[in-house]
C-alpha cells in the first residue's frame, strides 16, 4: 500500500526527533514530553499530509509551525518565546532530516 | 541594529524553511487510481453480447464486457465505445475468441520492461490470430458491429488506470451505466468516488488528538485555579 509504505513511516520519525528536541529544551518528565509530543504530531501530521496536495506547502509549513507553537505554549506551560524557539528548532530539524531522506530516496537508489 | 538583524534572520528562516518538503508532509511516490465502469443492467439483455473498444488501434482492442457488467481496463487515452450485438450474430467460437484473445490491461510497475514486452507480445499475437484483425480503425469496428445488427449504447466511457499524487486519497472512481438499446449514453447514470480508508483516519485522529489536548489544558487550568 503506497500510503503506508511511503508516508506513514515518517510519523514515528517525526515524533522521535521532536521528542529528543523537547527533551533537550524542556525540563519536564520524559513520559509527559513523549505523550504531548505524540499528541501534537498526531494533530498536525495527518492534517498536513491531508492538505499538502491542495494547499501550498509554504502555508502548510507555516500553519504546522504556528499550531505547534500554540500547543507547546499551552501544554508545557512555558513562555511564548521559548515555545516559538522549540517549535522552530523542531520543525527546522524535521525539515532537514526530511530533505536528507528525500535526497537519498530520489538520488541514492 | 543587532536585534533588527536577528529578527530579520528569524523571519527569513520562518519564510524559507516551511516552503519546501519537510518530514511532516513529504511525499515520495504516486498512487494508483482505477476508473472503473459498469453496465448495471447487463443481465436484462441475455440475448446480447456487449463489446467494448477504444478510439485507437491495437492499444484499445475489442473486448467482451464481463457478466458482472464490468468494462475491461484500457490505456488512459482510449475513449471507449460499447456496442450491444445480438448473440446470434457470432458463432460460439468467435465469442470465445473475443473473450480470450487479448490479455487484460495490466499495470506496468516502474521499469518492468520485460512485463511490458510480454504484454505487448501477447496482445500482438492475439490480435494477429483474431478474426477482428481486419477491423483496425474505430470506424471499421463500428461498421463491422453495425453490420451484425449491433447497437451503439455507450460512448466516451472511461475505464483505465492512472497515477495520482501520493497524498490524493482517491482510491477508485466507479461509473455506472444503465443501458438502453435505443439510446447512446455519453454520461454515466451514477458516479461514485471511493476514498482510501486512511482518509478517514487522517481526519479522525487529529480530532481525537486535539480533543485530548484541550481536555489536558482545561484540567491544568482548573488545577491552577484551585491552587490560587
Amino acid at each position: 500500500m503506497n500510503f503506508l509504505a511511503y508516508t506513514l513511516w515518517s510519523l514515528p520519525i517525526t515524533i522521535g526527533i521532536e521528542f529528543l528536541i523537547y527533551m533537550g529544551l524542556i525540563k519536564q518528565r520524559k513520559l509527559k514530553l513523549l505523550l504531548y509530543c505524540s499528541l501534537i504530531n498526531l494533530f498536525t501530521w495527518p492534517l498536513a499530509n491531508l492538505f499538502v496536495e491542495t494547499i501550498s506547502s509554504f502555508l502548510i509549513g507555516s500553519l504546522v509551525f504556528v499550531c505547534e507553537t500554540i500547543l507547546i505554549f499551552y501544554l508545557f506551560d512555558i513562555k511564548l518565546k521559548k515555545s516559538l524557539l522549540i517549535s522552530l528548532v523542531a520543525n527546522l530539524i524535521t525539515f532537514i532530516v526530511g530533505s536528507i531522506i528525500l535526497f537519498f530516496f530520489y538520488y541514492g537508489s | 541594529m543587532k536585534r533588527g538583524g536577528r529578527g530579520l534572520a528569524l523571519i527569513l528562516i520562518m519564510i524559507v524553511f516551511p516552503s519546501v518538503n519537510a518530514l511532516d508532509y513529504m511525499s515520495t511516490s504516486y498512487n494508483d487510481l482505477f476508473t472503473e465502469s459498469y453496465i448495471t443492467n447487463i443481465n436484462d439483455f441475455p440475448d446480447y453480447i456487449f463489446v467494448s473498444f477504444g478510439q485507437g488501434g491495437i492499444g484499445c482492442p475489442i473486448r467482451v464486457v464481463g457478466d458482472a457488467g464490468k468494462v475491461s481496463l484500457y490505456g488512459s487515452l482510449c475513449e471507449i465505445t460499447v456496442y450491444a450485438v445480438p448473440k446470434s450474430s457470432f458463432s460460439a467460437s468467435q465469442i470465445n475468441e473475443l473473450k480470450s484473445y487479448f490479455p487484460e490491461y495490466r499495470k506496468i510497475e516502474g521499469w518492468d520492461f520485460e512485463g511490458l514486452r510480454d504484454f505487448v507480445d501477447k496482445m500482438k499475437s492475439g490480435y494477429n490470430n483474431s478474426f477482428v484483425k481486419e477491423y483496425e480503425s474505430p470506424k471499421q469496428r463500428e461498421e463491422y458491429f453495425e453490420s451484425l445488427s449491433g447497437k451503439k449504447v455507450i460512448e466516451n466511457l472511461e475505464s483505465h488506470h492512472t497515477l495520482i499524487q501520493p497524498m490524493d486519497f482517491t482510491l477508485k472512481e466507479k461509473r455506472e451505466y444503465a443501458v438502453d438499446l435505443n439510446q447512446v449514453k455519453e454520461v454515466p447514470d451514477k458516479e461514485r468516488t471511493i476514498m482510501h480508508a486512511l482518509f478517514y483516519a487522517y481526519i479522525f485522529v487529529p480530532i481525537i488528538a486535539l480533543g485530548a489536548m484541550i481536555l489536558i489544558i482545561i484540567k491544568k487550568k482548573k488545577i491552577k485555579r484551585k491552587k490560587k
